[in-house]
């Protein structure tokens, strides 16, 4: 390992950076570096972690969590919080389940599911971003909603019997990748072209840097915020929907696992290059080091209550790390 | 009254400051001196340094090289807790105070009395306050919310605060841009009574009017440079635009060009609560009007109205003779109406976005790839803004470089080029130089000129008298809701304009 800190160290001294340069760049890739960092260690020091079956795992759980964090990240852009993902999740594993079983074609029981999502994303933006109340309360009043009619649904069954064929989205794979993995990957790709590449998506980064001035520039504030709750719920709603199909099980808890870990992985992302902003491609190293960084220590054996707490720190030193150079940034 | 009058040794000095940001050098060797009893003005360009020196001084920066002196001893400043031991004292624009705090409170902030616990005492803070040494008299509830003041209150408690502090020296930066006449009155006797006790201040500003009725020395920054200190009894007005400018004042502003027949705006009966009463105006191609008035007349509330930022309650628009609904902003930019708003930073600029970003922003449509189908294209975004930004002159590393790193005159630049980017035909300017020096005021005044030329339709919104005079062919005076006089053509001089607005 020495002798990569000293190749870098040089390479570090060629470029000719000063110190205030290289606590800089340490700050904004700090995350990345801690990612590469427990890669390497693992891969070194844990047989079990370079296992081509541990590999899938890892890209399995990645794939979940991705598509809750990437969904979260477009409402978390423009500063609002989505605490209703586990909940829509649930509901539209439940939605899915019943229609297939209803006789439903898979196609149709899949848009029933994420139109779901679309609904309850527009019922969040109403009253967020049209009514003005605050993200974090309704959205946590509108998840205990959504759980209620779930759990009233079930009466906290599970619902098995799926046909079999839905089973391709959630286990099927091409050419060893999981088909869900693609759908994740597709998915980052397609809201980070929208993010860059729209004129609404440079619309959500405008409100996101300042929502009066974008007021003041002929943008429509409510319309972008409630389009980042119909996007974040979509997400969940469509996580909800893989998650069925890979477990083969629709039940009222199906995804409300993911919140936390969603939020700290969009947060990881905010400390990611660009410091102090939500976006895409930082939510997914956050990922890469929410689910990394778990594996690790289950193969390490570490008891599962440890594990909250090392999340718990891995979120606070890359937010100290964001923070101090934000602030070095400024002098 | 303890006229000490001003000492001849320096309790304050910094030699050959350096400080360098990436990009640009903010410093270059400055040297920077301040006697005891004086009221020493600093001026200068938007990035001049001005802003740099004092933030330096006070140990907000760290100075690339160079020292300071107090009172002759060499000083090493590290933060603001440092500066604040050595007896200095900074008051900003922005008035850094707590608006639902009283005056006692906001005038100890931080230094709150504890008792043995630790906790607060705020009863003793009146008592406390009475024992300030040479504190100003405010002629207010000392018990009363701050949010409550006048301006010039306010400045009074800030000032309060730096001599509670034991501050020997007092920084001001930029005083009086909000102010009427007889606030500024008020500020200067506080001024001329601080320096007559032996305090020193250092009074930032742009306008060189003020500074020959209440400073003693001037020191001129320019490009980085100290362009010379001199005594204000020994040189003229003109002169020192010179050394700010490197021209003379006269001269910058642009003559006003011929207004065409054709009318651009014309508004009836606009109606808005008591803040703007049954308003009507009309606005050719390429003319210039002003609204202007004492501060709370309407004016802004009319600008906003205009861009839709507010709803009007009644009343009727027409463009080109079409009669149009403006409800908001975007009504307003798809009519080819643009506002330059007061506050940059808040209401004009996504700080965290670039130079392109922030211009493209209202034009979006104007980058699609391929007509129609609503895909940016970045090399569209380079290509477009890039020219504007030149014509503009605005100093920025590259145009990827984020705006709230730039300077304040850079900043207003790039909110004007936003909208002479989406190409409005006519364009609001409300306090469009209000905290810009002297060197950008006269950029942006050559450009309302040329808007003007090419046929845009300007009115701004303004409380720079010397501004509205020079730059309008009619001035319209608002009070209370109403425009209750209108100047045209030979009639518009400062003295006019002034005259109407105190009636």
């Amino acid at each position: 390992m020495e002798w990569m800190k000293d190749k870098m160290v040089n390479k570090v001294k060629m470029a000719s950076l000063d110190k205030r340069e290289l606590i800089i760049l340490s700050g904004k890739y700090g995350t990345v570096l801690i990612l590469f960092g427990m890669i390497i260690a693992f891969s070194l020091f844990l047989p079990t972690f370079r296992s081509v079956n541990n590999i899938l795992n890892v890209l399995g759980q990645t794939t979940m969590l991705s598509i809750f964090a990437a969904g979260m990240t477009c409402a978390l852009k423009m500063g609002d919080f989505d605490l209703s993902i586990g909940a829509i999740s649930a509901i539209s594993s439940i939605i899915v389940a019943t229609l297939l079983l209803a006789g439903f074609a898979a196609p149709l029981a899949i848009s029933g599911a994420l139109l779901a999502g679309i609904i309850i994303g527009v019922i969040n933006g109403f009253f967020v971003a049209y009514l003005g109340l605050n993200a974090l309360v309704c959205t946590l009043a509108i998840m205990s909603i959504t759980l209620g009619v779930a759990m009233g649904i079930t009466k906290g069954n599970s619902i098995w019997d799926l046909p079999e064929s839905f089973s391709l989205l959630g286990q099927g794979d091409i050419s060893g990748i999981p088909i869900r993995f693609i759908i994740a990957i597709s998915l980052l790709f397609a809201l980070w072209i929208f993010h860059v590449y729209t004129p609404t998506g440079r619309r959500m980064e405008a409100i996101g840097g300042n929502p009066d001035a974008a007021r003041m520039s002929g943008i429509n504030v409510e319309y972008h915020r409630l389009i980042g709750f119909v996007l974040s719920g979509f997400c969940a709603s469509l996580a909800g929907v893989l998650l069925t199909s890979q477990l083969m099980t629709a039940n009222a808890t199906q995804g409300t696992d993911y919140l936390l870990d969603a939020f700290g992985a969009s947060f990881i992302g905010a400390a990611t290059i660009h410091i102090g902003r939500f976006h895409i491609w930082g939510t997914f190293i956050g990922v890469l080091i929410v689910v990394i960084a778990i594996n690790g220590l289950i193969i390490m054996m570490m008891p599962s209550y440890l594990t909250q707490f090392i999340q718990g720190l891995i979120l606070l030193v890359a937010i100290l790390l964001a923070g101090l150079t934000g602030r070095f940034l400024k002098k | 009254m303890n006229n000490i009058g001003v000492q001849k040794q320096p309790i304050l000095e910094a030699r050959q400051i350096v400080k360098k940001f990436p990009g640009q050098t903010a410093l270059d060797k400055v040297d920077f001196d301040l006697r005891a009893g004086e009221v020493h003005a600093l001026i200068g360009e938007n990035g001049a340094g001005k802003s740099t020196l004092i933030k330096i001084i006070a140990g907000i920066y760290k100075a690339d090289d160079g020292e300071i002196f107090i009172e002759g001893r060499k000083q090493i400043i590290k933060n603001t807790r440092d500066s604040q031991k050595l007896g200095l004292g900074f008051v900003y624009q922005d008035l850094t105070l707590v608006p639902n705090l009283s005056v006692a409170e906001n005038i100890f902030l931080g230094t709150y009395p504890t008792n043995r616990l630790g906790f607060v005492n705020l009863s003793i803070l009146l008592d406390l306050a009475k024992q300030i040494p040479d504190v100003l008299e405010m002629d207010v509830d000392l018990n009363k919310a701050v949010a409550e003041l006048s301006l010039i209150q306010k400045w009074k408690v800030v000032i309060n605060r730096a001599l509670a502090l034991k501050s020997r020296i007092i920084f001001m930066d930029e005083p009086t841009t909000a102010m009427t006449q007889e606030e500024v009155d008020q500020l200067f006797v506080s001024i001329a009574h601080l320096a007559s006790i032996g305090k020193a201040i250092v009074y930032v500003s742009h306008r060189i009017e003020e500074i020959f009725s209440i400073a003693d020395r001037v020191t001129v920054l320019k490009d980085a440079k100290n362009e010379g200190t001199v005594n204000l009894k020994d040189v003229s007005a003109e002169e020192v635009y010179q050394m700010m400018l490197g021209h003379s004042f006269k001269e910058a502003f642009p003559k006003k060009n011929i207004v065409q027949e054709d009318k651009l705006l014309e508004v009836k009966n606009l109606s808005r609560g008591l803040s703007v009463r049954s308003v009507s105006l009309t606005l050719s191609k390429g003319e210039v009007i002003s609204i202007t008035g004492r501060a709370g007349s309407g004016q802004r509330d009319l600008a906003l109205l205009l861009f839709g930022a507010r709803k009007k309650d009644s009343g009727d628009i027409y463009i080109e003779g079409k009669k149009v609904e403006i409800n908001c902003p975007s009504d307003a930019i798809a009519n080819k109406i643009a506002l330059v708003p007061e506050e940059r930073r808040i209401e004009g600029l996504i700080l965290p976005m670039d130079v392109k970003q922030n211009i493209t922003i209202a034009s979006l449509t104007k980058l699609f790839r391929w007509k129609k189908i609503s895909f940016l294209s970045k090399k569209k975004e380079q290509v477009l803004v890039h020219p504007l930004v030149n014509e503009l002159v605005i100093k920025a590393y590259s145009l990827a470089q984020e705006v709230q790193y730039l300077s304040g005159g850079n900043q207003q630049k790039v909110v004007l080029a936003k909208w002479l980017f989406s190409e409005a035909k006519i364009m609001i300017f409300v306090e469009p130089t209000k905290g810009i020096d002297i060197g950008a005021r006269f950029a942006i005044y050559r450009l309302v000129h040329d808007l003007a030329q090419q046929g845009v339709g300007v009115i701004i919104i303004s409380s720079d008298m010397t501004e509205v005079a020079s730059l309008a062919h009619r001035v319209l005076i608002m009070e209370s809701g109403i425009i209750k006089a209108e100047l045209q053509g030979d009639e518009v001089s400062v003295d006019s304009v002034v005259d109407l607005c105190l009636k």
